[in-house]
């Protein structure tokens, strides 16, 4: 028989017992610590975060650290969260930041981070021939490789007439059948702030309330908009030109359409690469920018699978993007864009939610 | 275990998992300047919230409906009727719940694209039309999918319950009506709150899933929207807000647990262990057998098979797994370390529960709370208590070298882990601690043993299948882990659960099948040590 445990038998834990305790229980994160190579910090490294998709990213990333011995300890966005997932990491690390430097595959939310306070002004050698439109004037980022946004249409199911541009996601022929991905996120959210600076809020407000009307369906991210579409499960949707090239390199039985080539063009939105202020190793910071802004990466970068479009002159554009050459780039403020962007994502997310 | 373990687990259990946890709900209470937010109240008066709750209830009771239309039946036919096979079918049953259900969710994307063997030659062959994926996306799919993870815990739990009431009382029914019908009356009312306890676990086991939904796009509900709280909108307050109601969660599991679980480990004490009587199926043994392959199949052996056949005939094995060697390093030694570090402090938690102090039932009840909480905002609150450079304002050097200590090392992932998996482990330390007569270990003190040496030669010989089920339960969530571990990952600390579903977006098959492959072998393989091991030392004590 178990009797009611005596106080004075039992006492309560005593320091030097608690602590010992404590030290033992410890001891396994303690461990974790110093086993794990990732957490060893290294001097000679550099921390990157990219949202390129890890696929891209990796290969350039293990070439760069063959060229120099530096380690690049970097990090990717999930799809849903793209880009957003990095900021908000970046935003929350400000007081102490942890990462060096930042390749954005947009461009507005590397703006917010300039107004925000996170980046620092650099000089690169790399990009002296990049046009200045894809230049920041005070310095803070240097937009590279860019991507358009396109119509990926999938053969068995569209037959001609094409849709042509934004304004067919609001024809009732194609009610319920095709798609934009959920405007809070990656190019579809800086698509979004594009047409609110370009077009007005009321406009804007009005073309996305027009999307819910016409039953649009709001996919995860872009490549979700080309897999639904790819698989024929849509019949068309707006994605970017690397998410169009993967299907296609996969032999699905998709093509693409420049949108509103008649009108305000195709929106191109370049990569963008940022130092973070403050970073761990603004030395080696440096060096990484100057390997992403070289003339090699954009190269790869256009011949790859992610067929991204070179913003240099000399550099070949990528293969399988029909229409590529007759495409009229749409002309962006993309300051201005910046600085609509909070307002903007403030109302599509309470419209988002509402629905 | 000294008398001071439990206390020490505890203290560090509170700091790693419930400390982020208060954190949260005093944030919710806090606006970006400092000032308390009205935004809580407004967000619980408004059409928002009921719209939300709306779109999450029809996720989370449809898989709870669907899911106790299959696990009922299915845990009653291997518990209780003379259906052929049941080994098989038992051990095919409890298969999903060692794939993680953004797993299941990408094996069914496989299983139904236009090109799969289903839609080109089963559904042909049937006479039936191919099933266009579309039809099942969104929230058709996403209840089907979750559906497919979670029913075997009902099921579990109905075998648990249908096997629990004393076989006596069947045995006396039966003589005056037919055995279907006294397991009917008798038996089936009995099992009723296990059945119960399984459908709260699902339901809330589904509010808090984030990947699945997300899979499906699908947006609007609590877990998407205090993601976007997060992510998109860098409002702190109104994500923590979003959370509550899911402490709430925990309280029901708490009672649904103690309705259940502790009733059985009372009523196997005061019955005889006579097996309960059988029942026949007779006719209807054809179409038991049609269930249980048509459940199994769609949850198992589909989703198995075509990871298998995508990955066929696995000349890109050793290109994927080079490729993703980092993750696969990084996922196994953060599971396994905080698989460990979770059993460690469970161990003393649950010794803490089993004593009879004021403080036993404040830790029972800690150990629980996590359960319900959502992983994506544990490792929301993680990272917003860790990653900081001033305390209540104040900037101080210290503050930052802390900071650096946990969120600028893994120690922050390992949090992750230990929060998230806590209550799977303390849960069956708890029954094993609780198995044993404590007489025993209070012998070999008064012998003079020291409290560890008693420990591990008395409790832990008689309990160690308790501490290897907690210690796998803890591994196998750590290495699936996605909801948290996406939000707090670190440069150079890539995990694998989030390479998976990235390279799923990008079409990367190749990855997708063969690393999905390697991390159910990863899961598989505690389980082949645990049932080899002890048998073939038991087979030399015993030869």
């Amino acid at each position: 028989m178990i009797s009611r445990p005596n106080p004075r038998m039992h006492p309560g834990p005593s320091r030097r017992s608690l602590v010992q305790s404590l030290r033992l229980v410890l001891l396994i994160p303690v461990l974790a610590v110093l086993l794990l190579p990732g957490c060893s910090k290294s001097e000679n490294e550099v921390v990157l975060y990219v949202s390129l998709d890890e696929a891209y990213s990796r290969q350039l990333m293990d070439t760069f650290m063959k060229k120099t011995g530096i380690t690049v300890k970097f990090l990717t966005d999930s799809e849903a969260t793209k880009t957003t997932g990095l900021v908000t990491k970046i935003l929350g690390e400000k007081a102490r930041p942890r990462c060096d430097v930042f390749w954005n595959n947009e461009i507005v939310q590397t703006i917010y981070l300039k107004r925000n306070g996170c980046l620092a002004p650099f000089v690169s050698e790399s990009a002296k021939d990049i046009p200045d439109a894809f230049k920041d004037p005070e310095g803070y980022w240097v937009g590279f490789a860019a991507r358009a946004r396109v119509i990926i249409y999938n053969k068995n199911r569209v037959k001609a007439p094409l849709p042509t541009g934004l304004e067919d996601l609001l024809d009732p022929r194609w009610a319920g059948v095709v798609s934009l991905a959920r405007p809070l996120n990656g190019t579809t959210a800086t698509h979004a702030a594009v047409l609110w600076a370009s077009r007005g809020p009321e406009a804007t407000q009005t073309f996305f309330k027009g999307l819910e009307t016409n039953k649009v369906k709001r996919c995860a991210g872009n490549a979700h908009v080309m897999r639904e579409v790819s698989e024929g499960n849509l019949a068309w949707g707006f994605t970017d030109t690397d998410d169009f090239h993967v299907a296609l390199k996969d032999k699905k039985p998709v093509d693409l359409v420049f949108p509103d080539t008649k009108g305000e063009g195709t929106l191109l939105i370049p990569n963008t690469v940022c130092m973070i202020k403050n970073g761990p190793n603004p030395e080696n910071a440096l060096k990484l920018i100057d390997y992403i802004l070289s003339r090699e990466v954009e190269t790869i970068l256009a011949q790859g699978r992610s067929a991204q479009i070179p913003v240099r002159n000399g550099i070949p554009r990528p293969t399988g993007l029909k229409g590529l050459d007759a495409m009229k780039p749409m002309k962006v403020d993309w300051p201005k864009v910046g600085s609509v962007f909070e307002g903007c994502q403030e109302w599509l997310k309470e419209f988002v939610t509402g629905k | 275990m000294t008398r001071t373990y439990p206390w020490a687990a505890f203290v560090l259990f509170c700091c790693i998992a419930l400390l982020p946890i208060a954190y949260l709900i005093g944030l919710s209470f806090v606006d970006r300047d400092g000032s308390l937010t009205t935004k809580f109240y407004t967000l619980y008066l408004s059409g928002t919230l009921w719209l939300l709750l709306y779109k999450s209830f029809i996720i989370a009771g449809g898989t709870t409906l669907l899911a106790l239309g299959i696990g009922v039946p299915l845990g009653i036919l291997v518990a209780r009727t003379d259906l052929w096979l049941k080994p098989m079918w038992a051990a095919l049953m409890i298969v999903p719940l060692l794939l993680p259900p953004y797993m299941m969710t990408i094996c069914w994307f496989y299983l139904l694209t236009p090109e799969s063997w289903i839609n080109v030659s089963l559904l042909p062959a049937l006479g039936l039309g191919a099933i266009n994926f579309h039809t099942l996306d969104g929230y058709p799919g996403c209840i089907f999918s979750e559906t497919l993870s979670y029913y075997p815990i009902i099921a579990l739990l109905t075998w648990l319950g249908v096997r629990t009431p004393d076989p006596a009382l069947e045995e006396a029914g039966r003589m005056v009506t037919n055995p279907w019908r006294a397991f009917q009356r008798l038996t089936l009312p009995a099992a009723a709150p296990f059945i119960l306890t399984g459908a709260v676990f699902v339901f809330f086991f589904s509010m808090i899933n984030y990947s699945v939904p997300y899979q499906f796009s699908i947006g609007g509900i609590f877990i998407s929207e205090i993601h976007s709280q997060y992510q998109g909108l860098h409002n702190n307050a109104q994500a923590a807000a979003l959370t509550l109601p899911f402490l709430l969660g925990s309280v029901s599991l708490l009672w649904a647990e103690r309705r259940t679980l502790r009733r059985y480990r009372t009523a196997v004490r005061s019955t005889s262990t006579a097996p309960p009587p059988g029942l026949s199926l007779g006719v209807w043994q054809g179409f038991a057998q049609a269930g249980a392959f048509l459940v199994t199949g769609l949850s198992t052996l589909g989703p198995l098979a075509v990871l298998v056949w995508m990955a066929w005939p696995f000349d890109l094995m050793a290109a994927a797994l080079e490729s993703c060697r980092p993750e696969i390093v990084n996922t196994l030694t953060l599971a396994t370390l905080g698989g460990t570090l979770t059993l460690a402090l469970a161990a003393g938690v649950a010794a803490g529960a089993r004593r009879r102090c004021g403080w036993a039932r404040v830790m029972d009840f800690s150990g629980i709370l996590p359960l319900a909480f959502p992983p994506m905002s544990l490792g929301i609150a993680l990272i917003l208590l860790w990653n900081r450079s001033a305390l209540f304002g104040l900037e101080a050097e210290w503050v930052g070298q802390v900071s650096d200590a946990v969120y600028g090392t893994i120690l922050v992932m390992v949090f992750v882990m230990v929060g998230r998996c806590f209550p799977f482990a303390m849960r069956p330390v708890f029954y094993g601690l609780g198995s044993i007569d404590p007489v025993l270990e209070e012998a070999a003190r008064m012998e003079g043993a020291g409290p560890a040496r008693a420990f591990f030669g008395i409790t832990l010989p008689l309990t160690w299948r308790s501490f290897a089920l907690a210690w796998f339960l803890a591994f196998m969530f750590a290495l699936g882990e996605y909801d948290a571990i996406h939000l707090v990952q670190q440069a150079g600390n890539a995990m694998l659960a989030p390479r998976i579903i990235g390279s799923f977006h990008n079409f990367r098959h190749d990855i997708v099948s063969n690393v999905s492959l390697v991390m159910i072998l990863l899961v598989v393989f505690p389980i082949l040590v645990y049932l080899l091991i002890p048998r073939r030392a038991e087979r030399k004590a015993h030869p």
